[in-house]
């Protein structure tokens, strides 16, 4: 701990910014801890390593996204208290796994659905297992593994309940729902998610209050969602208060807003529930 | 006074690759030149299946890479990564059904799914989970229950049938005589009971070397079961050039080897002679060729080494005019090794 404070940084991708924009707006609310964040976009977050307690970029993307967003070309993260990964592991996204391959257990193989390619639950688990290992929290996690210090994973919002009239690019997902088998891929997925990543952080699941109709968010969540804008991370590097620095990025505003047919990405009444839930976590420790 | 006078005989008009020394010793081993003359070329409007022992897999692999379609009645989901799919038994032939080893599995096979039903009693268990014996290696971890194995394997065969119903070339790699199987039903399996699942018991499991004419004759079966499907379905027969791992002839592993590869390839080679509609591709003589110095062989002396199995379809692809305007296949030292149940015996090496 360096000062008062016991620090944590968030390391995320796009979604990291509804928790920034709510910290930003209300960093009283978390008292106890210093917060930082670290932004890069989608899959750079899985090209960040560990050396020597500093957090580099491996690839030239995920290195002129550093510079970009954070304007920082590592961040020593060995005086941190904690970290949290946001975004990196897409739920949604593992719809297409069971899309035309499922086990005798899914509700709707059990209620006669004669479509789906039948294999093994064992199989569908080990596809899942792959797919989160192979994801960017899978591959970060372990890397940043070795400073041993409490880690926390945060998965990306469940779609919003807008996306579900787009089948064009969530018909696998809609069509999981609308089986009945969300539930029960859920489940597996949990399990999967657990094998790979359970033993190395805390897994947070989405805010219970923020889910409507399974497994959406709620759309007052997600509307008005902004992209991930430049932060003033030499704020870190310096030692400037992080309510400042993050002050100072609402300021500059965070990017622009999403365009209406994002249904990926949650706003800053989102970010703040999940906030709560970190933090919550992080005091419990 | 001498008189020279030209002899006309058999050998005087041959072709450099009748002769040893100018085809074999003096040519590279990775190109062999004029190995093989198609019956009839595969063409990439040609709809083909594969099936046969783990060096098959290649075939696949290499026909897709070439553009050919390949048919796959049980694809895998997209995105998942290929050591996941390739234990599980997805994208290594044109249906799940894992290594096929001899002509006689393969006609059960399609006894089987002409018939649509799986047989109950073909179920091996390993604790508290089930395999299917009939491709056991194929879940790895195994299946909940009798049923659930029942259950995948119906749906397997009833995907299986519009394939074969929609093959317009079949192409098989023999891999054994070596074999066991059920004393009371006569079904091969394509590894022995307890081995990998199941137990063996010597009053229901017996072991079976398939001599020539059991090969000849599964064969002729298999050509007959395939036209069953699809009435002049091309047949393409192959040799795998990868040795025993073990033996239960009692005899010593390396003339086992030879004998149960020069059964199944005399046996090929005579029977493509008697049909137009079947070929044989000489892939067993182009890794064990004396050119390559042994160097087609990784270390064991028993895979085949990425530029072995490289030469094999290099070849197999010019012979059928498919290479062009396409990169050569490389040696990739990376290549997957294939998924291959018999080897698992060499756990049980002393």
């Amino acid at each position: 701990m360096i000062g008062d404070l016991p620090r944590v940084l968030f390391v995320g991708n796009s979604h990291s910014g509804s928790l920034r924009l709510a910290y930003a707006a209300e960093a009283d609310r978390w008292p106890g801890w210093d917060v930082y964040f670290l932004g890069v976009l989608s899959d750079r977050l899985g090209e960040l390593d560990l050396r020597d307690d500093r957090l580099v970029p491996m690839t030239g993307a995920a290195s002129r996204q550093m510079q970009y967003y954070n304007h920082v070309n590592s961040v020593d993260v060995g005086g941190f208290d904690a970290l949290v990964i946001v975004g990196g592991v897409s739920w949604f996204r593992t719809a297409a796994i069971c899309a035309d391959h499922r086990s005798l257990d899914f509700p709707s193989v059990v209620a006669g659905d004669e479509t789906a390619q039948l294999v093994g639950g064992r199989v569908l688990g080990a596809m899942l297992r792959g797919r989160i290992a192979g994801s960017a929290v899978g591959q970060l996690l372990p890397r940043i593994e070795r400073l041993q210090k409490p880690v926390v994973v945060v998965p990306e919002p469940a779609l919003s309940e807008d996306g579900r009239a787009d089948d064009a690019r969530y018909g696998a997902y809609h069509a999981l729902v609308q089986r009945g088998d969300a539930t029960h891929w859920l489940d597996m997925y949990r399990a999967a998610r657990m094998q790979v990543l359970g033993d190395s952080a805390t897994i947070l699941d989405w805010p219970e209050a923020a889910l409507v109709d399974g497994p959406y968010t709620a759309s007052s969540l997600m509307r008005g969602s902004r992209r991930l804008g430049r932060i003033d991370a030499a704020a870190i590097v310096a030692g400037t208060s992080a309510a400042r620095a993050q002050r100072e990025v609402a300021e500059d505003g965070e990017g622009p807003t999403h365009p209406d047919d994002d249904y990926e990405h949650a706003n800053a009444t989102y970010g703040a529930m999940v906030m709560d839930q970190v933090m919550s976590m992080l005091s419990t420790r | 006074m001498h008189i020279s006078v030209i002899m006309s005989h058999p050998y005087s008009d041959l072709p450099s690759n009748a002769f040893w020394r100018r085809a074999v010793a003096e040519t590279s081993a990775s190109a062999p030149e004029a190995i093989s003359r198609p019956k009839f070329p595969l063409t990439r409007k040609d709809r083909i299946a594969t099936a046969g022992s783990c060096f098959a897999q290649h075939m696949g692999r290499a026909l897709r890479a070439a553009g050919l379609k390949v048919l796959d009645a049980e694809p895998s989901p997209r995105g998942i990564g290929q050591a996941v799919l390739q234990q599980h038994g997805f994208g290594l032939y044109s249906g799940r059904y894992g290594n096929i080893y001899t002509a006689r599995q393969l006609i059960q096979l399609l006894q089987e799914v002409a018939d649509g039903r799986p047989d109950p009693a073909q179920i091996w268990r390993r604790g508290d989970r089930f395999h299917d014996a009939l491709r056991p290696g194929l879940d790895p971890e195994g299946l909940d229950s009798p049923e659930e194995v029942l259950a995948i394997r119906r749906q397997h065969l009833s995907r299986l049938a519009p394939m074969l119903a929609g093959a317009d070339v079949f192409i098989f790699t023999l891999g054994l005589t070596e074999a066991w199987r059920c004393r009371d039903t006569g079904r091969v399996y394509p590894t022995c009971p307890g081995v990998i699942a199941g137990s063996f018991d010597p009053a229901r499991h017996e072991f079976v070397n398939f001599t020539y004419p059991d090969v000849v004759e599964d064969l002729q079966q298999l050509r007959d079961g395939l036209h069953a499907f699809k009435p002049g379905m091309k047949l393409l027969l192959t040799v795998s050039p990868v040795p025993l791992t073990a033996t239960a002839s009692g005899n010593h592993v390396l003339p086992a080897t030879q004998y149960s590869k020069a059964t199944l390839r005399a046996a090929a080679g005579d029977f493509a002679a008697l049909h137009d509609d079947v070929d044989y591709f000489p892939s067993y003589e182009i890794v064990i060729n004396p050119a390559a110095r042994g160097r087609f062989f990784s270390d064991g002396l028993r895979q085949v080494s990425p530029e072995g199995v490289a030469a094999v379809m290099q070849t197999f692809l010019a012979t059928h005019g498919l290479s062009e305007n396409m990169p050569p296949l490389s040696a990739d030292p990376d290549m997957d090794d294939p998924i291959c149940e018999e080897a698992m015996l060499e756990a049980y090496s002393p």
